[in-house]
């Protein structure tokens, strides 16, 4: 196996859009740069399977304040309103390049910009573009319109390939593109982040890479569970960064997909509606409609609690659709970024318009906003290192998921601002060399699992994670007794396993960080959640069933000190940002104001 | 399961689904030419390699194996 040394003044980590965007900008901002991604670049990422982008302008109508309140309202006044308002008012100029990259949006018949534009709740979608018109409509809309959630507009993507335009402007603008490199493990010198190394997945070459800057474009933490489009995000340059002192934010909070039980493989938040006219669909082990029981709760929280009661599971009643009568339109419906499936249905046995089929709530590991802690220049506090879109933690978006498509408009415009800052600091600070002994100690992080004979396969570790922790009673109904239970196991994984992984091969060897990053990030989110001592929007603590305005009004920090323990802390929530306290609890948490029985 | 089948007969050797799998399940016999399943285990089922198969060679079954343990 042969040794890589790469030079460089922007390393991107992470082939997603983020990474795509920041290595655009940083390379016409003037930097070198390299990209690096452990799949494809182009095949892979959220991105890819996403299919929303959110779009903010004053000049359509949208009311700046009015959208802030609702930000504000539904993320429950933890909202980091500085990062908010950037995704508001860039949300529009980056999904203009995104245009003039030649990203394929549905164009609207009236609207020369944007193929489609789809507000919440509105229905009016032409039926030409692959979606049924209103009167026959087969599919209902998450984030439904509501009293409390009015204002919101999203810009469809097409079909998959959107990410290969993307690969292609990267190697248009002149920046290198290295796929199947995985990197693992960031390095300091003087406190700057300096060079990253890691492997080739399918050589097995070992690979070192010097950067001025270092940008860390990995997506979410996850925990190759049923999410679909996020198995691949082990959460990667969240760790590499918190490894090197890196703080991160917002870890506690977790995000939900509703997962068809007969066909793990198909994720549907299409048809299923949070709050509004269609929850008579959903009902639960007894037959009943329990969606009307407690009125304000998303069913994130909702469904688990359900179950919790002992009434689960959660049916979704068929919708007696005429299959014939609709074939055109599931035909489109099988061609968006989320994938094809109305086939994988078909071919699990399933007809969800005729059958009940049971879902569930996928725990889809870290939140919207949350990890590497970053300013507006999206620098973490490592001089030299920078996060963007889901490995950043920005928190915009509180303890749930403001806006249906910020995530992918949040992509963009922290990219944006990563690639600036990041060539400006790469062209400003000389280049610092790494040692032949740091490198070499490097070297055995990285390869380490390869060269044991004898240890524990990343198989068996995977298995053992996603069982501590992907189960609703970890992670969605929470309670201080479980989540120390599970840190046991966590912290058991991390002294008896991760320390002696052993990789077959180069795959394996993927593997083996993978899980060695899930290990580490797992204790992260599980101690975070244990730290905070309330509930607030999809953060419930069975525990503690109340948000405390006195004590919670705060953001969670963790980092990894001299020491290499875990350190938590908290940070105030500006004055400024968190709402009008002198509200009763009804008024101030209209959306969601109880969990039920407390 | 997961992706079960690259039909040798149809495929033409055009690596595109070796580069479409986000999951290094699929690698590329020089030999013979040809695209392998080799490591069905991590597959997602995310549906890349059939959707992209220029000579639908590919078929994808919907269910994970290893199954992926339900929140409930």
């Amino acid at each position: 196996m042969a040794e890589k040394r790469l030079k460089t003044d922007v390393l991107v980590i992470g082939g997603g859009l983020a990474g795509c965007f920041t290595a655009v900008t940083a390379r016409e901002a003037g930097a070198e740069v390299i990209l690096v991604e452990k799949n494809y670049c182009g095949k892979t990422g959220n991105s890819h399977f996403a299919r929303d982008y959110m779009l903010f302008k004053e000049e359509w109508g949208d009311n700046f304040e009015e959208w802030m309140s609702q930000f504000d309202m539904i993320g429950e006044h933890i909202v980091d309103k500085k990062w908010a308002e950037i995704i508001l008012r860039e949300s529009y100029p980056r999904f203009r390049d995104l245009v003039n990259w030649g990203i394929p949006f549905y164009l609207k018949e009236d609207s020369p910009n944007v193929k489609r534009e789809v507000h919440y709740g509105l229905v009016d979608i032409p039926d030409k573009i692959g979606f049924p018109a209103p009167e026959e409509e087969p599919f209902r809309y998450a984030f439904r319109q509501t009293k409390y959630r009015k204002h919101g507009r999203t810009c469809k993507y097409g079909e998959r390939h959107k990410m290969m335009i993307a690969r292609r402007r990267v190697l248009k603008s002149g920046a290198t593109i290295i796929d199947r490199v995985m990197l693992t493990d960031l390095i300091k010198k003087d406190g700057r982040v300096i060079g990253a190394a890691g492997f080739h997945t399918v050589t097995g070459d070992f690979y070192f890479i010097e950067a001025n800057a270092i940008v860390i474009a990995t997506g979410s933490l996850s925990f190759r569970g049923p999410a679909f489009g996020t198995q691949f995000n082990a959460g990667d340059g969240m760790i590499m960064g918190y490894r090197i002192g890196a703080e991160l934010t917002g870890m506690e909070f977790g995000n939900g997909m509703y997962v068809v039980r007969d066909c793990e493989s198909v994720v549907i938040n299409g048809p299923v509606s949070e709050i509004g006219k269609t929850r008579d669909e959903i009902v639960n082990g007894l037959g009943e409609d329990f969606l009307g029981t407690i009125p304000h709760i998303p069913v994130n929280i909702l469904w688990p609690i359900e179950v919790h009661k002992g009434n689960g599971p959660i049916y979704h009643e068929a919708y007696n659709i005429d299959r014939e009568k609709f074939k055109g339109a599931l035909d489109k419906y099988n061609k968006t970024a989320e994938g094809p499936w109305i086939t994988m249905l078909d071919r699990a046995g399933l007809d969800i318009f005729k059958d009940r089929f049971q879902q569930y709530v996928g725990v889809r590991a870290s939140s919207k906003g949350s990890g590497l802690r970053v300013n507006t220049s999206c620098e973490t506090n490592i001089p030299g290192l920078y996060a963007v879109g889901d490995a950043s933690g920005t928190n915009y978006s509180g303890p749930t998921y403001v806006a249906l498509g910020s995530g992918m408009a949040g992509a963009c415009i922290t990219g944006y601002r990563a690639g600036i800052n990041a060539a400006k600091f790469a062209r400003e600070s000389n280049q610092l060399e790494a040692s032949p002994e740091e490198i070499a100690s490097l070297k055995k992080t990285v390869m380490n699992p390869l060269e044991r004979k004898s240890g524990f396969q990343p198989d068996h570790v995977l298995m053992r994670v996603q069982q501590s922790i992907l189960p609703y009673e970890v992670r969605i109904v929470m309670h201080g007794k479980r989540l120390e239970a599970a840190i046991t196991m966590f912290e058991f994984f991390r002294d008896h396993f991760v320390p002696k992984l052993q990789a077959s091969d180069s795959h394996e060897l993927r593997n083996a960080h993978e899980v060695r990053s899930m290990v580490t990030g797992g204790e992260i989110m599980l101690r975070t959640a244990l730290f905070r001592t309330e509930s607030r929007g999809w953060f419930f603590r069975e525990d503690y069933p109340r948000r405390d305005d006195k004590n919670w009004l705060k953001w969670v920090m963790v980092k990894q000190d001299e020491q290499g323990k875990m350190k938590l802390w908290t940070e105030d929530v500006p004055k400024e940002w968190q709402g009008d306290l002198s509200l009763p609890y009804e008024e101030r948490y209209p959306l969601q104001y109880g969990y039920g029985e407390e | 399961m997961v992706v079960k089948k690259i039909d040798n007969d149809k495929c033409n050797g055009c690596k595109i689904c070796v580069d479409a799998c986000p999951m290094d399940v699929i690698r590329f016999n020089e030999e013979s030419n040809k695209a392998v399943i080799k490591y069905a285990k991590d597959c997602i089922c995310c549906y890349n390699c059939e959707e992209d198969c220029p000579v639908g060679a590919v078929y994808v079954d919907p269910m994970r194996d290893p199954r992926v343990p339900a929140a409930w």
